[in-house]
């Protein structure tokens, strides 16, 4: 990153706080070198944000209104702002509210038991400290065998399933109703397997995004390697057939270019008539 | 603005050829020093930046045969002499007018909120998450949350800032497009 204090010179400039020869040296440059016309601009951004964010001084917010606004490209990029800001609050409330979503916690009952019952927390209270973790411990053993054990099951049977309905799909066919690609999963498959044909060029690695033709996602997989099956090179994905009912879907397959953005390589629909 | 000379497709292929002498790097630098030149009078505050810089170019091609065999070093430098020129008379003119503060509380930002929404849905997956986790909002630990971001894409954070810059920036073409839409 560039020094701090050319940081802090675009954001002067921007400000119109620049001296004369300041100013002239800096504009030189900017016709100049390639590089700093993408640094101003992201520094418009970031005064942008800073302002919208009060983290202004109070004599910068002021050149700000006074000086930066002045062009009306610049009330654009603020109005745009305001909006990216409401929709991003917006989506951290939206997710803030899915993970407090929880069992609300039940207050400990610590008066004492009414004759004649008999309660698991009062038993533990009564043995002695060092039995009373020991079993503690043992139970919290148990739990966590229990739920890896679950989860490994539910993996091997989403990653390499016993009975899989195998189905090729290739890219981006049109939702026409005579071209959608129509499935009839058999009732005892455990899970739909999606062949998804690859177009060209390949990639070091594949992640697919399964939702319905809705928008609401399914299954998100990363880290997937293309493989040849039949002679034709594609990306497959084990969907369990629990998780998707009769009706339209699609997915999108990105490819993990080296260093750079995913890339869409291809979009696959999909019809499941029945199960 | 009244331009009183225009330029011919002769002096503008002209001024191509003395930017460089291949046509196709010629454009790429027209193209470049025309966004520069926009982007310094947009900078100091003029509000017809697109016409100054195109007024600024007319008036290199038209001094292009007084110049062509006798100036030496960037090109672009001259463009900048021409372009002070040019903005000490614009200012002469305009007798720049107060600015306008920003409307308080500011005017409804709803059609440009639909617009990004519509815009966030085009968005790749993957760019979409970027925007959302680049620009959120918790103070004191946004710097940490970056920080994380880009070691989970494994990239530096100046290359994140960069990444995140063009994502912004596609956005908000893709508003403007759909709020002209809108108005059409």
């Amino acid at each position: 990153m560039r020094p701090a204090t050319e940081e802090e010179i675009l954001k002067r400039y921007l400000l119109g706080e620049l001296s004369q020869d300041e100013q002239t040296r800096l504009e030189e440059n900017l016709l100049t070198e390639n590089e700093l016309l993408d640094e101003l601009l992201i520094a418009e951004d970031e005064l942008i944000d800073g302002y919208l964010s009060g983290a202004l001084a109070e004599t910068e917010a002021a050149s700000f209104e006074s000086h930066f606004l002045l062009p009306p490209e610049r009330g654009r990029k603020l109005r745009f702002a305001r909006a990216l800001r409401k929709y991003i609050a917006a989506d951290e409330t939206a997710a803030k509210a899915l993970t407090d979503e929880e069992t609300p916690i039940e207050s400990v009952d610590d008066s004492t038991p009414a004759p004649g019952s008999w309660s698991f927390p009062g038993f533990l209270r009564e043995q002695h400290p060092f039995v009373r973790m020991s079993l503690i411990a043992a139970i919290l053993l148990v739990s966590v065998s229990l739920i890896w054990t679950l989860f490994r099951s539910y993996e091997q049977r989403r990653l390499k399933p016993n009975n899989a309905f195998a189905v090729v799909l290739k890219p981006n066919l049109s939702r026409d109703a005579g071209e959608l690609q129509r499935v009839s999963i058999p009732k005892d498959a455990d899970a739909l397997q999606l062949r998804l044909r690859l177009a060209a060029e390949e990639y070091p690695s594949y992640g697919v995004v399964f939702k319905t033709a809705e928008g609401k996602t399914i299954l998100v997989q990363d880290n997937l390697k293309a493989e040849t099956i039949d002679g034709e090179r594609a990306v497959v994905l084990n969907v369990p057939t629990e998780t998707i009912a009769p009706g339209d879907y699609q997915l999108k397959l990105n490819a993990n270019a080296p260093g750079g953005e995913p890339l869409n390589v291809g979009t696959y629909f999909l019809r499941i008539l029945s199960k | 603005m009244s331009k009183k000379w225009v330029l011919t497709q002769q002096s503008f292929d002209e001024l191509l050829a003395w930017l460089d002498p291949d046509r196709e790097q010629a454009g790429r630098r027209y193209e470049e020093i025309r966004l520069r030149l926009i982007k310094i009078f947009t900078c100091r505050g003029c509000l017809e930046s697109e016409d100054l810089a195109d007024e600024t170019i007319n008036r290199v091609a038209k001094k292009l045969a007084d110049i062509r065999d006798i100036f030496e070093g960037n090109r672009a430098l001259y463009f900048y002499g021409v372009a002070n020129k040019v903005n000490l008379e614009y200012l002469r003119r305009m007798r720049a007018p107060l600015p306008e503060l920003p409307e308080h509380p500011p005017a409804g930002i709803e059609e440009e909120y639909e617009c990004l929404e519509h815009c966030m849905e085009r968005l790749p997956d993957g760019q979409r998450e970027l925007v959302l986790q680049y620009y959120q909002e918790a103070k004191g630990e946004k710097i940490a949350a970056r920080r994380r971001l880009a070691e989970r894409l494994g990239i530096g954070l100046n290359a994140l800032r960069i990444r995140a810059f063009r994502i912004r920036a596609n956005l908000q073409e893709c508003v403007q497009d759909c709020l002209r839409q809108q108005a059409a």
